[in-house]
């Protein structure tokens, strides 16, 4: 049937006589369970042979098939693979003339079948009952008539498994060299046709002799025979039309036809996605539904048109696939599959100090700035660690976002973002989704005419992150809704008699403009946040970002502006990005860990928040409170950034960065009144801070650390941002000596360069607060006390 | 040599294709399509003997032309996805397969009596593959355009869709007349390369075969289409016409300058489609002449909405004739390749297709599956009160998608693609503001003529219209796709006027008028597009300020 093939002149009785072989002594190892269990199952009916022995496979098939247990035979490739040790002989040629090798294999079946151990004549069929007859009959007249066609006494329907290391094709890839070649294509089911009989045999009697003619049938058309071909009567005596046709004696097996439809990541840019016609036969029918993700293998094979057709087309044929194996893939396609070169960059990415800066910055590159920002969403994409406890209460580890802010900064391009980056990332608006809406809605289904539940963009984004843009313009049944799903993660829904509780785990990245449009800066933040405090308290972040002028800010925009008009193309970043897909891959296996929180960081958690809480009673001026939403807050921030270290312990840093993220988020909703009493921001002073911090942290007792805390819970931020409360600090401290390699690491880490870490060093050296000892190796502090 | 084969191909291509093949033979089947695309090119590479082929246009349909007949097709590729056909490049008998050559033709031509064997054993070896295509006439397409016709008779004969109504569906606008062929492409490489909404020009032998429908649905008609067997192509510009930037003037014009020629065409969109509004008719210049720069980053023909537009209903307000529709998008068509009408009726926006769907494997075209460079015109002022559906929403925002973005989503079961479009999209709105869209410019309409005609001249009938004399018409059409193909730069030091003027007026503007990012972009955009109109290859600091004119006497009209 295929092409090059036919001229091999392969000696199809050798081949006949390989596979009787193969089929009679190949025995399955015993190694996995699996395969142990399963024939477990057929031991029960046959003659069952000990634990641990190898079983011959597919002779216990053939019993069964026998038995009238079994009517599927697949033989697995990988089987005969493995049994002759080489991929080139018999598996090849299976794999190229597949349609050639069905028979042949059918046919050894048909030699090797042995008689049914058990009783099967309840299960006779109409066709067993002619055979019966004819038996009888042909024992009585001794008549040399032609016996039955194999296929009508088959009770199987033989198929190939392709070898596991096929390659999945798509279905533009298949070409015509195929013709004839066992392959396997991956597509999405667009269309399944009900099951139909199809007829194999055809069956006819004499009005005459009585006699049953039997007619193979191959093709989709076929020319009923009219005369009866018994040789002993009608023949001879020149009887013609005399048969009828017999349907209970045909033989007929379901036939469906199956469309399938490229992928997205099958489909290069611009192009339209192919489609290609599946023939399903016997038990392979009604596997698929459409929308499923499959894997089939089958033959690919022509139609040669038929009549005037084919007079009118020259001989054109269309063609489709056979299928032999069905692998229904799970719905989650988007699972990424991890390729060695992946492998290797996640490790090196891994070894990168400067990792949490890296990844931050390569969200949205193209848009400049909001550092703090885009570190808070590289933590939403990590996400905290969900917990569930005994009694089935749930504690959410997903982290929520709002970003605020006047029209035009970018807030939307970061959620597109964050949508396309995430696993399952869903974008909407607030407004903009019709029908179901957010949440879910029950319809009615315009097929069935039955309600049917239908989920709306949050339940779409289980276990993923929802980005809903326009927060503030969002429907009001959606935004009571969204109170349950931001803490509980459940959309409840009774409506039209159907009470249902549905599963939203997921995160929400929220963009909301001021009430009128623009940041009004006459009146308060809480005026221009135009949410209530149920609903911003369940986030864990809020950023306000406001488009004010500023020199260079301008200036570097409108630089960029008009360099992109100058040349069509992005000025060079100064960062070089993490891939997306890298990105990714790195966020899905750091999402594994399940990082813990040990007693000594619970305990300065602890400290931190009831600090945070007087804070906040004491101040009058913040427009936001502090509250057990908080901490779970900074619990779960702190979590995620251990979980980008692929660390199993969250560590002290972490808690501070969780809760500089915090601060961030709060400054940024001061902004305007309290810029002027924010403490000293340059890099240097900052990069002191964190030696300054480090010795704090080396510090050899426990007592120190506790001192130092105490210490810090007046001072205005974990980072140590009043430099007066930490230098006075220092001078309690013995000297120390800290190594550069320890310095460099973590200030690199925290995000600042080697250049400005220098810049750092040299500077406080000239004010004679530490100097370079042990050869520039190390960096001791210079007691003045 | 080259001219008798011309003629011979052109009377019977089928002949000439069997000749190659003979002349060829023993040849490799892999390359032959390659062959004949390549032979047949060379014979009809000057644009002369490439006019001789006859054309298959609305005028002239497939049913005028006989069987096996060579004809050239400009067409824009409609669908790409029906899975290829395999044919028999080679008969038993030796003799060339493919390109509709059956059998039977072969033999009465060379009338050698070969027994008729249909029924004998396929070769397998020899089956090659061929591309199946849908083609469609380019939707919108000038008449001016299609040459060897009058403009006399350019009007769309709406309704009066006699030439193909096979698969009608397949066509971007509905109820349109147009041609629709089902291409087969023997050649790989071309079959390759072919995207939707490409325009090429096709040569190939024309015939008619049954469309394979559904094979197990039970249709007992089994409808015939237009096919045709490519020989060869040639792919079109967005220009269609092939265009030069700078354009010149011709020797012989009356009109002096580049500027001048400018002035008169700016007169005449003023006067004959906005009542008089040359600020209006100079934005409507800037916008059409606009394309796609760069994808990313985003660089992207702006949109225009022409609101403030008088409704026609004060002209005839109980008459049951349709309403009248404004004349500007003819007018546009007489100066442009490709005008596409969209009346957005509550019934338009409700039942028909804006973005192309598939049903069934088919894929079925809608109003957005334009070629690139087309312009399209959305008029809505036959609205009515009432409700927008479901699909509706779908295709407005389909519709917004395009402004934003240039890229349409077509439609499949369980997935939808995204396709790059480059379609200039113009609105006409009676508010203050169009009603569905957000446009990135608006210009409120000030029309300086006489009250009371007004209306009569926005919805002139297309016959009352003056159109200039021909050839100042092909000069606007010259200046139009020049600049359309044009590249303009921004200087070093005209980059920095514009940076510092930028930084400037965020210093100065404060409040609710302060300028921000998108301001700029769009500036630059506007100034690039005045540039391209003055036929500059470059953003002078002249142009510049010129742009801010524009800019702030558009505003002021607000």
């Amino acid at each position: 049937m295929a092409l090059p093939v036919v001229n091999l002149g392969v000696d199809y009785e050798d081949e006949k006589s390989k596979i009787r072989t193969f089929l009679s002594s190949y025995a399955s190892e015993e190694h996995d369970v699996t395969r142990r269990i399963a024939n477990m199952e057929i031991d029960e009916l046959g003659d069952a042979p000990q634990m641990g022995e190898k079983v011959v496979k597919y002779m216990h098939q053939l019993q069964r098939i026998a038995n009238r247990d079994q009517q599927m035979l697949v033989i697995d490739l990988e089987d005969i693979h493995e049994y002759e040790g080489t991929a080139t002989q018999l598996v090849t040629r299976i794999r190229q003339n597949s349609r050639r090798y069905v028979n042949l294999f059918s046919e050894v079946v048909d030699e090797l079948l042995p008689q049914p151990t058990k009783d099967i004549s309840d299960q006779d069929e109409v066709i067993d009952v002619i055979l019966h007859q004819r038996r009888e009959r042909n024992e009585n007249i001794e008549g040399t008539q032609e016996g039955f066609p194999n296929h009508l006494l088959r009770r199987y329907n033989l198929y190939f498994k392709p070898l596991k290391s096929d390659v999945v094709m798509a279905v533009r890839e298949v070409r015509g060299l195929h013709l004839g070649r066992l392959i396997t294509v991956r597509g999405i089911v667009t269309r399944v046709s009900e099951v139909k009989p199809l007829l194999l045999v055809n069956a006819y009697t004499c009005d005459v002799c009585g006699s049953e003619t039997f007619q193979d049938i191959s093709n989709k058309t076929f020319n009923p025979i009219v005369d009866c071909q018994n040789e002993n009567e009608c023949l001879k005596n020149g009887i013609h039309g005399s048969l009828h046709m017999q349907t209970r004696a045909c033989r007929f097996s379901p036939f469906q036809e199956v469309k399938i439809q490229e992928m997205a990541d099958q489909v290069p840019v611009g192009h339209i996605p192919r489609s290609m016609t599946i023939h399903v036969n016997g038990n392979l029918t009604r596997l698929m539904n459409p929308g499923d993700v499959v894997d089939l293998g089958g033959i690919f094979l022509p139609v040669p048109y038929t009549g005037f057709q084919a007079i009118r087309a020259g001989l054109l044929t269309d063609t489709y696939l056979e299928a032999h194996h069905v692998h229904q893939l799970k719905k989650q396609y988007s699972e990424m599959e991890m390729t060695p070169e992946i492998d290797r960059q996640i490790r090196e990415l891994r070894q990168d100090p400067a990792l949490y800066q890296k990844l931050s910055q390569s969200i949205a590159p193209e848009i400049y700035g909001h550092a703090d920002v885009k570190k808070a969403l590289l933590l939403l994409l990590v996400g905290g660690v969900t917990k569930e406890t005994g009694d089935g209460m749930k504690i959410r580890g997903d982290v929520n976002i709002c970003l605020m802010g006047d029209p035009g900064v970018a807030k939307s391009q970061l959620l597109k973002y964050i949508s396309k980056i995430a696993p399952r990332g869903v974008y909407t608006t607030g407004k903009g989704s019709s029908g179901v809406g957010l949440t879910a809605a029950v319809m009615r289904d315009p097929v069935t005419d039955e309600m049917v539940l239908e989920g709306g963009a949050l339940v779409l984004a289980d276990n993923g992150i929802c980005c809903i843009d326009e927060f503030d313009k969002m429907e009001e049944s959606d935004r009571t809704a969204i109170h349950e799903v931001m803490e509980q993660q459940t959309i409840s829904i009774s409506k039209a008699g159907i009470s249902t509780t549905l599963n939203a785990r997921t995160s929400i990245l929220a963009a909301a403009n001021p009430l009128y449009g623009r940041y009004n800066t006459k009146v308060s933040p809480v005026e221009n946040i135009n949410l209530p405090a149920a609903l911003l308290s369940r986030f864990d972040l809020i950023f306000l970002i406001l488009d004010r002028p500023s020199r260079d800010d301008d200036e570097r925009l409108a630089q960029h502006v008009t360099f992109v008009h100058m040349y069509n193309r992005h000025p060079q970043l100064e960062v070089e990005p993490v891939e997306p897909t890298l990105m990714r891959h790195y966020i899905a296996l750091a999402r594994m860990k399940r990082p813990t929180v040990p007693p000594q960081v619970s305990n300065y958690i602890v400290e931190s928040y009831v600090r945070l809480r007087k804070l906040s009673k004491d101040d009058e001026t913040t427009h936001t409170y502090t509250s057990a939403r908080t901490l779970l807050g900074v619990l779960r921030l702190a979590q995620a950034l251990a979980r980008l270290r692929f660390a199993d312990i969250v560590e002290q840093a972490d808690v501070d960065e969780a809760l500089r993220l915090m601060e961030c988020s709060k400054e940024s909703l001061l902004e305007d009144s309290e810029r002027e009493f924010e403490p000293d921001k340059s890099a240097t002073s900052q990069i002191f801070r964190l030696i300054k911090d480090m010795v704090g942290v080396s510090g050899r007792s426990a007592r120190d650390a506790k001192k130092r805390r105490k210490t810090k819970r007046f001072g205005k931020g974990p980072g140590g941002q009043r430099d007066m409360d930490v230098d006075s600090e220092s001078e309690e401290e013995d000297p120390e000596e800290l190594s550069l390699i320890d310095i460099r690491a973590r200030v690199i880490k925290a995000g600042y360069t080697e250049l400005q870490l220098t810049q750092t060093i040299t500077k406080y050296e000239a004010m004679d607060i530490w100097m370079r000892v042990a050869n520039g190796t190390k960096l001791r502090f210079i007691n003045e006390e | 040599m080259v001219s008798s084969q011309r003629v011979d191909a052109l009377n019977n291509p089928a002949r000439a294709l069997l000749d190659l093949f003979t002349e060829k033979t023993p040849l490799d089947l892999d390359t032959f399509p390659t062959a004949v695309a390549n032979h047949f090119s060379e014979i009809f590479a000057s644009d002369d003997a490439f006019q001789e082929i006859p054309a298959l246009d609305i005028d002239h349909p497939p049913s005028k032309y006989d069987d096996n007949a060579l004809v050239r097709f400009r067409a824009m590729i409609q669908d790409t996805s029906p899975s290829p056909e395999l044919y028999l490049a080679k008969y038993n008998s030796g003799q060339c397969g493919g390109w509709g050559l059956s059998k039977d033709a072969q033999t009465d031509d060379s009338s050698s009596a070969e027994v008729d064997d249909v029924d004998s054993v396929i070769e397998y070896a020899d089956l090659r593959e061929c591309a199946v295509v849908w083609a469609v006439s380019i939707p919108g397409e000038s008449a001016w355009c299609r040459d060897g016709n009058s403009i006399s008779d350019s009007t769309e004969n709406k309704g009066q869709n006699s030439a193909s109504t096979s698969q009608s569906h397949k066509f971007p606008i509905p109820d349109a007349k147009h041609v629709g062929v089902r291409l087969k492409i023997y050649d790989g490489n071309l079959a390759q390369s072919l995207k939707s909404t490409d325009t090429h020009s096709f040569v190939g032998i024309l015939s008619s075969e049954s469309l394979n429908t559904d094979r197990y649905s039970d249709t007992d008609t089994d409808k015939e289409v237009p096919t045709l067997h490519v020989l060869f192509s040639r792919p079109l510009t967005s220009t269609i016409v092939p265009r030069k930037f700078p354009y010149t003037l011709p020797k012989d014009s009356q009109t002096t300058s580049v500027l001048d020629l400018r002035n008169e065409l700016i007169t005449w969109i003023a006067d004959e489609g906005l009542a008089g509004d040359r600020d209006a008719a100079e934005w409507v210049l800037l916008c059409v002449l606009s394309r796609v720069q760069s994808r990313t980053p985003p660089i992207l023909p702006p949109s225009l909405n022409i609101s403030r537009f008088p409704p026609p209903s004060t002209l005839s307000k109980d008459s049951t004739s349709p309403a009248p529709e404004p004349i500007l998008p003819t007018l546009l068509s007489y100066i442009l390749p490709t005008v596409t009408s969209v009346p957005l009726s509550l019934n338009t926006i409700n039942t028909t297709d804006f973005y192309p769907q598939s049903k069934d494997e088919d894929l079925h075209a809608g109003w957005l599956q334009l070629a690139s460079g087309s312009t399209m015109c959305l008029w809505e002022g036959g609205l009515s009160e009432g409700g927008v559906n479901e699909k509706g929403i779908m295709n407005l925002r389909a519709i917004q998608e395009i402004m934003n973005g240039q890229a349409v989503d077509y439609v499949f079961p369980f997935s939808k693609f995204s396709f790059p479009t480059d379609i200039v999209c113009i609105t006409i709105s009676e508010g203050r503001k169009s009603t569905f869209f957000q446009t990135s410019i608006n210009v409120p309409l000030k029309p300086s003529s006489k009250e009371a005609e007004i209306v009569q001249r926005l919805y002139q009938a297309p016959d009352r219209l003056k159109v200039p004399h021909a050839d100042k018409l092909e000069m606007f059409r010259g200046l139009i796709g020049g600049a359309k193909i044009g590249k303009v730069t921004i200087n070093d030091n005209v980059a920095e006027h514009i940076q510092e003027d930028f930084v400037k007026e965020r210093q100065t503007g404060g409040g609710d008028q302060a300028v921000t990012s998108e301001d700029l972009v769009h500036r630059i955009m506007t100034a690039r597009l005045l540039a391209l109109s003055y036929q500059s290859e470059e953003v002078t600091i002249d142009i510049w300020e010129r742009t801010k004119a524009l800019e702030a006497s558009r505003k002021a009209r607000f």
